[in-house]
């Protein structure tokens, strides 16, 4: 009894001034925040993501119904009729309905591969990172399997023989993006296990799980964070070219599928093509600009200057 | 070796491009001038050229021992005259004299006997039009004796270019006829000789200056260049940069803007061969579907003028039987299709006892569709909207193509399969495989997938195939019509219309026969 109890004490101590864990990381993070507002980049980055992902909550509302439903007489252009403000496609599917609705796929393909990939990533890596030996050189020829292989086309054979749905879309993403951050928590493990405040942690009989989950983690934290901003954005590049090939979820509406069915009537309406563009375009550069400043921000050089 | 390198071929290609802006219309033209080089796009590239194993074949290389005209009669080529004996069993054909091989052997009876029975054991189509074939005979060089067991009514149509695919048996005799190297450079007897082949770009015929028919052909040169894509073909195209295209090589809904340029032209003719239809299957195992009153909601539920202006451009006519109208000596005209009533629909479901759940379905289906042709894939997207309509929800499950074959011939995971399982040249081509309860089997693609089975139906398909008497046999086809038309194993849509774009120079392409795209290139002149 008496035992454990020092050890709670002292393992407090272990994080005192020194340590540094919690207490300066709080205070650094509220101070992250401002610093990634003021980056202007960041601001633009931000605004345009939050109009994305206002567009994505409304969709149901403003556009209710099926998205790919016949709505209208097709191929009509934007503006021709005030029913189908940005026109309508080859079948007469409206363009703004698939706008709305496509983000919310591009948003959640996004987001849960990337919450996937950092997840098996992370646990993969930190093992790896952690414990060193044959277990790291184990892990490490795994992952360099998975980087030696062109990601896009193991995606694009993973979903054609599974068959291609908003799911598979996503576990095919994050199998072929886990390897980053995989590397990069391995990275970050290495450096920080040989920290004080983890031979401290160590000393005073926290186990291996505790010390991975709350004294690491939190520490190699700034630089996944980024890397994961990036990933989301590079999953919504791969959601969009894996639906322009046609190996899209067939049973929901998606920009890269709509570029796809729009390419074959380029010439003559060009708009089926560059309006889910524009939107890929602009919600993978809001995300690129919000990695950037998250970068500046986080990275010691920098946030000194 | 007479291969051209990159340079060089550009270097064709530009000497050959002679396109003036203002080109009229050269419909009276007083020169035929021979000579030029003619380039032609084609979609995928064949694995091999000479159609032993239902590859495709190139007739303008291979020659053709009868055409077929546009009325589905056959016309004399290599064979030059034929008699059927009364009983419809013992073909005999006067072959044309004086005709050589490219490599200049003499053509004989011996080379097409050879390909008669070579075909019979190795094409997967000829297999059925060979099948009762018991003896051939060559009692001279030029004559040759066909002996059936059975009427063979079906025979003629089979023996164009596009068909059978006639053998030079000096190259091929005791060879292997997988890896003959024939396969990939050929000789026939054709208006063109095959020069070369550069694999994934093109492949070159030229004038074959000892055809039989002295005055043609007329264009020196053919350039056959492989483009998958769509799009880019158009590109080509609208640049010069390519002539010809058959078998749809432009999108559909470009068409209109090619002909508005005045510098394009459109053919339909050429494929009435194909019998073209594009129709939806039902998987009769599934309980739902396993209902009448099910299957007749949903043909009630198609609009079928909206698929054809949707996913066609237009380019398509209603087919409601299984028998498409370009096969006339057997198309039932007086069926219709199931009119198009959602609310007709919903009561039929009603009445079948599916009504609408809390969430307003009534039940969910799993369709596929055959993704060896763009339209299929618009055409399941109508058909999840226009079943959504009444109630039906359905889930489209894309497959890519051998992933297609596997998972609905062999494993079944549709419900209803979106395809377009052509006629061909004849009933017993295209309709015996997907309605014959025999062709229940398992793995096998193109069979009868659906599970129909109806002995009324098998005996009518197995005596008509061998009736003899024209009117009979249209009677059997007739009677099979109206019996799935009944039965709805199969909603049949449309019989759609491939097209072939042309340069307003390229004239005489399609000048009499249909091969299927496959043009024989004889008569085709350039003007410039």
């Amino acid at each position: 009894m008496a035992l454990a109890e020092m050890n709670t004490t002292l393992a407090e101590n272990a994080r005192g001034p020194g340590a540094g864990e919690f207490a300066p990381s709080r205070k650094r993070r509220r101070s992250v925040f401002f610093t990634v507002l003021r980056h202007s980049g960041a601001l633009v980055g931000l605004m345009v993501l939050g109009a994305i992902i206002a567009m994505a909550a409304t969709a149901p509302l403003i556009r209710p119904g099926d998205p790919l439903a016949l709505a209208g007489t097709p191929l009509l252009w934007p503006g021709q009729d005030l029913a189908h403000p940005l026109g309508t496609d080859n079948m007469g599917r409206d363009v703004l309905a698939g706008i709305m609705h496509g983000a919310r796929v591009s948003l959640l393909v996004g987001v849960a591969a990337t919450a996937l990939g950092v997840l098996g990533g992370v646990s993969v890596g930190a093992v790896a990172g952690y414990f060193g030996g044959r277990i790291d050189n184990l892990i490490v020829r795994f992952i360099e399997i998975f980087q030696t292989i062109p990601g896009f086309v193991l995606l694009v054979v993973l979903v054609a023989v599974i068959q291609p749905s908003i799911w598979t879309v996503i576990i095919g993403i994050a199998l072929t993006s886990w390897d980053t951050i995989a590397r990069l928590t391995r990275a970050e493990f290495r450096t920080l296990r040989q920290q004080d405040y983890v031979s401290a942690a160590r000393s005073v009989g926290y186990g291996d799980a505790h010390i991975i989950l709350r004294e690491i983690i939190p520490n190699a934290l700034p630089p996944l964070v980024v890397t994961a901003t990036i990933m989301v954005a590079s999953a919504i590049l791969s959601e969009s070219a894996l639906a322009f090939l046609g190996l899209g979820d067939p049973n929901s509406v998606s920009w890269g599928a709509m570029i796809g069915t729009g390419r074959e009537y380029i010439r003559t309406h060009w708009y089926l093509t560059a309006i889910p563009g524009g939107f890929i375009v602009a919600t993978v550069f809001a995300l690129n600009l919000i990695g950037d400043a998250l970068n500046d921000a986080l990275s010691p050089h920098l946030a000194r200057t | 070796m007479t291969g051209i390198d990159r340079r060089t071929f550009g270097k064709l290609l530009a000497a050959s491009t002679f396109v003036s802006a203002d080109l009229a219309v050269p419909a009276f033209a007083q020169t035929k001038a021979k000579g030029g080089t003619l380039r032609v796009v084609v979609t995928a590239e064949q694995p091999s050229f000479v159609d032993l194993f239902g590859n495709g074949a190139i007739p303008a290389v291979q020659g053709e021992l009868v055409s077929i005209d546009f009325d589905m009669n056959p016309q004399p080529s290599l064979a030059e005259r034929w008699d059927i004996t009364e009983d419809g069993t013992v073909y005999t054909f006067h072959l044309r004299k004086g005709v050589k091989w490219h490599d200049g052997r003499p053509f004989t009876s011996e080379d097409v006997a050879y390909s008669f029975e070579t075909l019979r054991e190795t094409h997967p189509r000829r297999r059925n039009t060979f099948a009762n074939l018991v003896a051939v005979e060559t009692p001279d060089a030029h004559t040759l004796v066909a002996r059936f067991s059975a009427p063979a009514p079906y025979l003629l149509g089979a023996l164009s270019g596009v068909g059978t695919a006639i053998l030079p048996k000096h190259i091929y005799k005791g060879t292997d006829l997988k890896t003959n190297p024939n396969n990939r450079r050929p000789i026939g007897t054709g208006p063109f000789l095959f020069k070369e082949w550069e694999q994934g770009s093109h492949y070159v015929l030229e004038r074959n200056p000892d055809y039989w028919d002295t005055a043609k052909p007329r264009v020196e040169r053919i350039i056959v260049r492989v483009i998958p894509d769509s799009a880019a073909r158009a590109a080509a195209l609208e640049t010069g940069e390519i002539d010809i295209g058959h078998g749809s090589p432009i999108p559909y809904g470009d068409v209109e803007r090619f002909l508005a340029s005045k510098r394009f032209g459109v053919e339909t003719r050429g494929y009435e061969l194909g019998g073209n239809l594009h129709q939806l299957f039902f998987n009769l195992d599934n309980s739902f579907l396993k209902e009448l009153k099910v299957r007749q909601a949903i043909a009630h539920a198609l609009d079928i003028d909206r698929l054809i202006k949707v996913v066609w451009n237009g380019y398509a006519i209603p087919s409601p039987t299984a028998i498409v109208p370009d096969l006339r000596n057997f198309h039932d005209s007086t069926l219709k299709h199931y009119a198009y009533d959602p609310a007709r629909a919903t009561k039929l479901l009603d009445e079948a006892g599916f009504p609408r759940a809390a969430n307003g379905k009534r039940a969910t289906l799993n369709l596929t569709w055959n993704p060896g042709m763009a339209q299929q894939r618009q055409a399941a997207e109508y058909i999840r909207y226009a079943l959504g309509e009444v109630g039906i929800e359905v889930k489209i499950l894309n497959f890519e193509f051998s992933t297609y074959i596997q998972k609905v011939y062999t494993e079944r995971v549709f419900d209803i399969d979106v395809q377009n399982l052509n006629n061909g040249y004849d009933p017993t081509d295209g309709i015996d495989r997907a309605y014959l309860s025999s062709n229940i089997k398992k793995g096998l693609p193109w069979s009868n997938h659906t599970h129909y089975s109806n002995p009324e139906v098998d005996a009518l398909l197995t005596s008509a195939a061998a009736e003899r008497d024209p009117a009979e046999r249209r009677r059997k086809y007739v009677e099979f019509q109206r019996i799935v038309h009944r039965d709805l194993p199969a909603v049949n849509l449309v019989q759609f219309q491939r097209l072939t774009m042309f340069n307003n120079r390229v004239n005489d392409h399609t000048p009499y026969a249909a091969r299927l795209g496959s043009d024989y290139f004889d008569r085709v002149y350039l003007e410039d």
